[in-house]
């Protein structure tokens, strides 16, 4: 093997390794420029050969953020306005006041982006946001192409076809097989979870259910996809029914049976995302367990908010308070004058 | 529901549908919409296809069903079902109902009942029954003009947030009475047809201010020209009257440089929260998140009153217990039992309140109106 065709693979083996470690891959152009471009390819290849789904999703994000950190020091504000217009297809405004963010994005294709983001700034409650445009800084901009490249990388790894390894690539992907991080919790894998450590807004609907009081059809929604979730079956979650108020076993095991793709649209409904509970009022979020997790599956947090500033809220987290009570749909499409208590 | 008084459902609505289904338009790309209906004590009939507004009146004048829907969304096959519909694209719709509100007259005018004693009072639904301390207890809420007074406020304020915060022509949302308590604001062709369900929900969660942080306020000084939220919060902190805490001075300018550099973050947040209170719209956030909806249709009758769903040419004119009444010509009137109601207002007659079970003659749309919210029936000597 030729030194340099070594050099290559092993920056390639390398950049997998340093998204393994630390989540982003570092800028070595300065270094050797050649060897930089010609070693993403091969990484290409080498994580789509480990097979791992998740690898494949770390290694993708790690390079998106590696080009977000090249990024981040361009001076020359035209080079993003540049790569929106030519790269995204999205054409950018100027804002007037140079008290607001600089550039205005159209708010369909800001909100598309940002709505997988999961800080509250993100969220465009808490941007400006003027006849159909938000307000957008740099950085802001800079972090939206991020998210694109990773969803470019995760195509372009989509569409590498695996060639037979030479031995000596094999031994590579052997490699990072074994040294790779485990899989994260998805929304579908069962778990076993002690009721005591169920999250706050699947205890919350199963202490209403508790007390006899009637479960907003979201909160039953959320109790059901998530006990199905961690393993429990159609007859368990039915057992804990018979204390709603408007019990009626043959529906409700109609309902439960439903969202575990048993009958009806035979489709298996995953348990609802935090952003989902929160729209539709059913978030009790525990400050400290619920912390940066986007699904009730994650709780507890792993993660502990060590450098949160003791009132959550001023940067982001508290939500204003101007909630309200979990509200049934079913109560304004009744059919009839009396609606259950909620 | 006893047979006589959902005899006396059946009548009318067949005889609205007979006398008035020419009024009842097609959508646009009509051939691309679920639509849906039900019969009385029937299930809902979904995932139907008109291509012709003709062959759909025609449907209505035949069954005179309970309720009557079209989907906002439109579908590549909307007969399928719906993993297999194909999405296409969906005009925005915002509901706003005038119980999501808790005004202070939801006191006086809705009713709870206790499924264990019996026991039925006017008033805010208990936690649990004064009499047998039981707590299956139901309510019925009944909306009365200031509810909807209020609920036209909330409207404006929507109307507001769509020209100035998201471009929407004033002249492409139309405004609609629910046929119950609320009103629908839908809208034509807009850029934001395409966009999802999660998408939608940061549209509705923008509204009513979910997920908003206090923090963002603080950053520079407010202008109540800012864009969006800012410039709401702004020119609601202008307008607090004089010696409105925390601030020392009535003069906006200063205020805002208060609330900058001199106030704590504890009296930000709460200002924030107060100008959100005001500034929000209470609407239903699920339905405007929602893309696999069907909604009832503009001309057609509400099951739970018996009233029109109507577009409001005029919004604050419109009185729905006026100009929502669908036969209203009808002279003839009926024999009713009433069970408990609040003051009623219907096509100019007051009828009510109604405290326990009272036998006597009203007009037909009332009877109606009382049958549908579940508070009368027809009398078992006239109906035997």
């Amino acid at each position: 093997m030729s030194p340099d065709y070594k050099k290559v693979i092993d920056r390639a083996e390398d950049r997998i390794l340093e998204a393994f470690r630390s989540g982003k891959v570092s800028d070595k152009s300065s270094e050797n420029r050649e060897i930089e471009i010609m070693s993403f390819p091969v990484s290409l290849m080498l994580v789509k050969s480990t097979k791992l789904d998740h690898i494949m999703e770390r290694y993708a994000l790690a390079e998106a953020i590696r080009v977000e950190g090249i990024l981040k020091q361009e001076k020359n504000d035209h080079v993003i306005e540049d790569i929106f217009t030519n790269f995204l297809g999205i054409k950018l405004e100027r804002s007037a006041d140079p008290r607001y963010p600089r550039f205005k994005i159209s708010l369909q294709d800001y909100v598309k982006r940002a709505v997988h983001f999961h800080k509250p700034e993100w969220k465009l409650v808490n941007r400006l946001v003027q006849g159909g445009k938000v307000f957008v800084t740099q950085q802001d901009l800079i972090r939206l192409i991020r998210e694109e490249i990773h969803e470019i990388i995760l195509l372009r790894l989509g569409r590498v076809n695996i060639p037979k390894l030479t031995a000596n690539l094999d031994e590579v992907v052997k490699r990072l097989v074994a040294s790779a991080p485990p899989p994260p919790r998805s929304a579908y894998t069962i778990i076993n979870v002690r009721p005591e450590d169920y999250p706050p807004c699947v205890r919350a609907a199963l202490d209403l259910l508790e007390k006899g009081q009637n479960v907003p059809h979201f909160g039953r929604f959320l109790m059901a996809t998530y006990l199905l979730a961690v393993g429990k079956t159609v007859d368990d979650i039915m057992a804990l029914f018979p204390k709603a108020p408007d019990f009626k076993a043959s529906i409700t095991k109609y309902q439960v049976e439903h969202i575990a793709g048993i009958k009806g649209g035979k489709t298996r409904y995953s348990v609802p995302s935090c952003k989902t509970l929160q729209t539709n009022s059913f978030c009790f979020k525990d400050p400290i367990k619920c912390y940066e997790i986007s699904t009730p599956l994650q709780y507890p947090s792993r993660k502990k908010p060590e450098d949160e500033p003791s009132k959550v809220g001023r940067k982001g987290g508290k939500r204003s308070e101007n909630r309200s009570k979990p509200k049934s749909r079913e109560s304004s499409e009744e059919r009839r004058g009396w609606t259950k208590a909620r | 529901m006893d047979e006589s008084s959902l005899a006396l459902l059946r009548r009318y609505f067949k005889e609205y549908y007979f006398k008035h289904s020419g009024r009842i338009g097609a959508p646009p790309h009509m051939e691309s919409r679920e639509f849906g209906y039900f019969p009385f004590n029937g299930a809902m009939i979904r995932h139907q296809s008109f291509s012709d507004i003709g062959t759909f009146r025609a449907l209505l004048v035949k069954e005179g069903p309970a309720g009557v829907y079209c989907s906002n969304s439109q579908y590549e096959q909307p007969t399928e079902e719906m993993q297999k519909k194909g999405w296409l694209r969906a005009e925005l719709i915002f509901d706003i109902d005038a119980d999501a509100l808790k005004l202070p007259c939801k006191n006086d005018h809705d009713v709870w009942f206790c499924k264990q004693c019996g026991r039925k009072e006017f008033g805010l639904r208990p936690e649990s029954c004064p009499a047998c301390k039981g707590t299956r207890i139901l309510e019925m809420t009944w909306a009365c003009p200031l509810c909807i007074e209020g609920t036209k406020k909330e409207v404006l304020k929507l109307l507001d947030f769509l020209e100035t915060d998201f471009g929407i022509p004033r002249s492409l949302a139309s405004v609609y009475f629910s046929g119950n308590a609320g009103f629908h604001i839908e809208l034509g062709e807009t850029q934001y047809d395409e966009l999802d369900q999660h998408v939608r929900a940061e549209i509705s969660d923008y509204l009513t201010a979910r997920g908003m942080v206090a923090g963002a306020f603080e950053n520079f000084k407010l202008s109540t020209n800012d864009p969006g939220w800012r410039g709401r919060v702004a020119r609601y902190i202008r307008d607090l009257p004089p010696g409105s805490k925390p601030f020392k001075t009535a003069e906006f300018e200063k205020r805002a440089s208060e609330l900058v550099n001199d106030l704590d973050s504890d009296d930000v947040e709460h200002l924030v929260a107060s100008a959100v209170l005001a500034n929000s719209v209470k609407l239903d956030s699920m339905v405007t998140a929602d893309i696999h909806r069907v909604f009832r249709m503009p001309e057609t009758l509400n099951n739970k009153t018996g009233l029109v769903k109507r577009k409001c040419e005029d919004l604050m004119r419109f009185d729905p217990f006026i100009d929502a009444v669908a036969l209203p010509e009808e002279d003839e009137e009926t024999l009713l039992s009433v069970d408990i109601c609040p003051k009623v207002s219907l096509g100019g007659r007051s009828f009510g309140p109604i405290k326990s079970t009272e036998v006597t003659k009203v007009p037909l749309y009332l009877a109606v109106y009382l049958i549908a919210r579940g508070a009368a029936k027809i009398p078992a000597k006239v109906a035997g």
